[in-house]
């Protein structure tokens, strides 16, 4: 469950960097970062043996969940940006237990071995300590995904807009496309903020604009095997379900294969889901009963999560970014491939 | 105990399986509270659809559990299921053939399995020491392979292995069903399956008797890593796609229908159709749970709850087995 949980947050940052295609989607947020991301501000003095600044330095990006194609795209980004800006690029191999997170970044710290971490954080609570040790260290510490108190930069996406983007899609579909009436059906995993907060908004979206909309129920099932039974048994109690919002793409791949092997006719069923995997757009595209996903640029987000990390450590700006979310329908072609095309 | 329970003798059988079979019992009622919340659940359609969700669990649990028989366990076998996924993947977006693709990754996941079997069987490594490397080490190597990527869009032939239908019922039931055949004649009506319960009870006797006590487990670990890895092609069939989300806690599933269908943890004691009813436990309880719409978060206190009751039933049945029973003629009985 954890493992689905980190997938969606991974797939749902978005970074910002003026040489990407996604800049004209970045919104770079350096002058009015709240105190939730901190100043942008070097932390405390950044010389090292080799100066960072003059193309050295290591850069550790703390990702506690691999398992997706999101990934691909988001480690190519980072591991542009680090080339580019001259800096060495440590991962992270936490796979989803806090624990083994927290002790990821005291060995970082202990051994001196990274110049700042871009983490995203299991628990927000559980890493003040850690910024608290690392500004000690002289190492930058950018948020990524959730603020946390005392960074000095973030990485940070607009999971708000990305809810009520695919909540108007669904909305839409169930006024043109059923009448006003649906039977709606939501997985995910309400245990992380992410995926709680793109059913939440999205929910409340299509309450407001298709009132006759019934929910049905909310479960569990975030990953695609999970999603693939869940959906199963779902449509043996109710084969009539015409709407399903999956937290992330990963779960949307699931209730599409559940739906193929059940043989419901799906010529009015609505799946969509959010982050922007490879698969999940083409699927899209190929006119799949995945009809919507919200999408973030992932290259972007592994290139901001590096860049961020540079400029903290640099002394430059920005070191925060908000990135939107791109909704993919089939009439997105154009969106959908300029997304696609970032994954190697 | 000083007394007796008195049985007519033509009733003798049925009740000596009963005494043994409490998880048995505890399905019944469970299927019984889920008929009355939901009248779909008793449906072809919804009991078709329990037997499939638990076949992939049910193929990896038989080695698994004639390998807690004889007091060794394999933790490694979800992360198996993703790495025969991964490499099966990789080897279709090759163009390899399909044939070849299959065939090509169960061979890594058996050569897996060798590696294990030989390192606890005949090196003498700790069983959970070397599955838990398992465990790490073969998500690595999917990880690796895949480089984060998902592989996908198989074909229609690929996809008749988790989707596909014979006389109506899906095919991974048809390969659990064979599985549960096979096993139940190797566990209860060969010699290996005595020198099993042998190994697991005590080895050191069982191997002076002349059991195969190192043969045995290797020969397990490498079905379990087998089985394991066609778990995962039956999972990448029915997702059509070889994703690292494959495989992810079934370790702990294998483990709880084996446990739950009261294979000691220590070994030497044990059955098949045990393993089966604890399988099925877990499978009408998941599905079940999802038809009646219970919350998430009730879920889990539900699925412990109903776990604890069928373990405290089966702890009931199996004191019952203990008090010896005396045969009585029907005309006895009735007065």
């Amino acid at each position: 469950m954890s493992g689905a949980l980190s997938v969606l947050l991974v797939l749902s940052a978005c970074g910002g960097d003026d040489d990407t295609d996604a800049s004209e989607d970045t919104e770079n947020t350096s002058d009015d970062t709240d105190d939730e991301t901190a100043e942008t501000s070097p932390p405390g003095d950044t010389t090292s043996e080799t100066s960072p600044a003059e193309g050295g330095g290591t850069i550790a990006f703390a990702h506690p969940h691999r398992a997706g194609d999101f990934y691909a795209a988001l480690k190519k980004g980072a591991e542009d940006a680090a080339a580019e800006r001259g800096y060495d690029l440590v991962e992270s191999f936490a796979d989803g237990s806090i624990e083994a997170q927290i002790e990821e970044v005291n060995t970082w710290l202990a051994q001196d071995e990274v110049d700042a971490i871009t983490i995203h954080s299991l628990d927000v609570n559980a890493m003040a300590p850690l910024v608290e040790s690392a500004h000690e260290n002289d190492v930058a510490w950018i948020a990524y995904a959730t603020p946390v108190e005392g960074a000095d930069g973030s990485v940070l996406f607009d999971d708000e807009q990305g809810a009520r983007a695919v909540g108007e899609e669904a909305a839409r579909w169930i006024n043109e496309q059923l009448d006003g009436q649906a039977k709606v059906v939501m997985l995910g995993d309400d245990t992380i903020e992410t995926p709680r907060v793109r059913l939440d908004v999205a929910w409340e979206t299509i309450q407001e604009m298709a009132p006759g909309a019934e929910l049905l129920t909310r479960q569990d099932g975030l990953l695609s095997p999970e999603a693939l039974t869940t959906m199963q048994s779902l449509l043996q109690s109710d084969p009539d379900i015409n709407v399903v919002l999956c937290a992330a793409d990963d779960c949307a791949l699931g209730v599409s294969q559940a739906y193929k092997a059940s043989g419901v006719d799906t010529t009015n069923v609505f799946v969509a889901g959010w982050d922007g995997s490879k698969v999940a757009m083409e699927k899209v595209i190929e006119g799949d009963v995945i009809r919507a996903v919200g999408a973030i640029d992932l290259n972007a987000v592994g290139r901001a999560s590096v860049d961020n990390a540079a400029n903290a450590i640099e002394g430059k700006e920005p070191t925060a970014t908000a990135l939107p979310y791109v909704l993919i329908t089939p009439d997105a072609v154009e969106d959908a491939e300029r997304l696609i095309s970032v994954f190697p | 105990m000083n007394w007796k329970l008195k049985v007519p003798t033509r009733g003798r059988g049925l009740f000596e399986w009963a005494q043994r079979n409490g998880l048995f019992f505890a399905l019944v009622l469970l299927c019984l509270v889920f008929a009355s919340a939901n009248d779909r659940f008793l449906t072809r359609s919804n009991l078709t659809v329990i037997l499939l969700q638990a076949a992939v669990i049910g193929i990896i649990a038989i080695p698994g559990a004639m390998l807690v028989l004889t007091g060794h366990v394999d933790l490694a076998v979800g992360s198996l299921m993703v790495m025969t996924s991964i490499i099966f993947g990789e080897f279709m977006a090759r163009n390899v053939p399909l044939g070849v693709a299959i065939i090509g990754s169960l061979v890594v996941a058996a050569l897996w399995g060798v590696v294990t079997g030989y390192s606890v069987a005949y090196i003498g490594m700790s069983p959970i020491i070397v599955t838990l490397g398992g465990l790490a080490g073969a998500r690595g190597v999917a990880q690796l392979v895949s480089e984060g990527q998902t592989e996908y869009g198989f074909g229609d032939t690929f996809a008749k292995l988790g989707n596909g239908r014979i006389l109506d019922t899906p095919v991974p039931v048809w390969i659990l069903a064979t599985a549960v055949a096979v096993g139940g004649i190797v566990w209860h009506g060969t010699r290996i399956g005595r020198h099993m319960t042998a190994v697991g009870s005590d080895s050191v006797s069982a191997e002076s008797l002349g059991v195969r006590v190192r043969r045995i487990p290797f020969v397990l670990y490498v079905v379990s890593a087998l089985a394991a890895g066609a778990g995962g092609l039956i999972i990448t069939s029915q997702l059509d796609g070889s994703s690292l989300s494959i495989g992810r806690n079934v370790e702990l599933e294998v483990l709880t229908a084996i446990l739950l269908g009261g294979v000691s943890f220590t070994g030497g004691r044990g059955s098949l159709h045990g393993v089966v009813f604890g399988l099925l436990f877990i499978g009408v309880l998941s599905n079940g749970l999802i038809l009646v719409h219970v919350s998430p978060f009730w879920k889990e206190i539900v699925i412990g709850a109903a776990l604890f009751v069928a373990a405290a039933i089966d702890v009931v049945y199996q004191r019952l087995e203990r008090i010896p029973i005396q045969d009585v003629e029907p005309e006895e009985a009735a007065a």
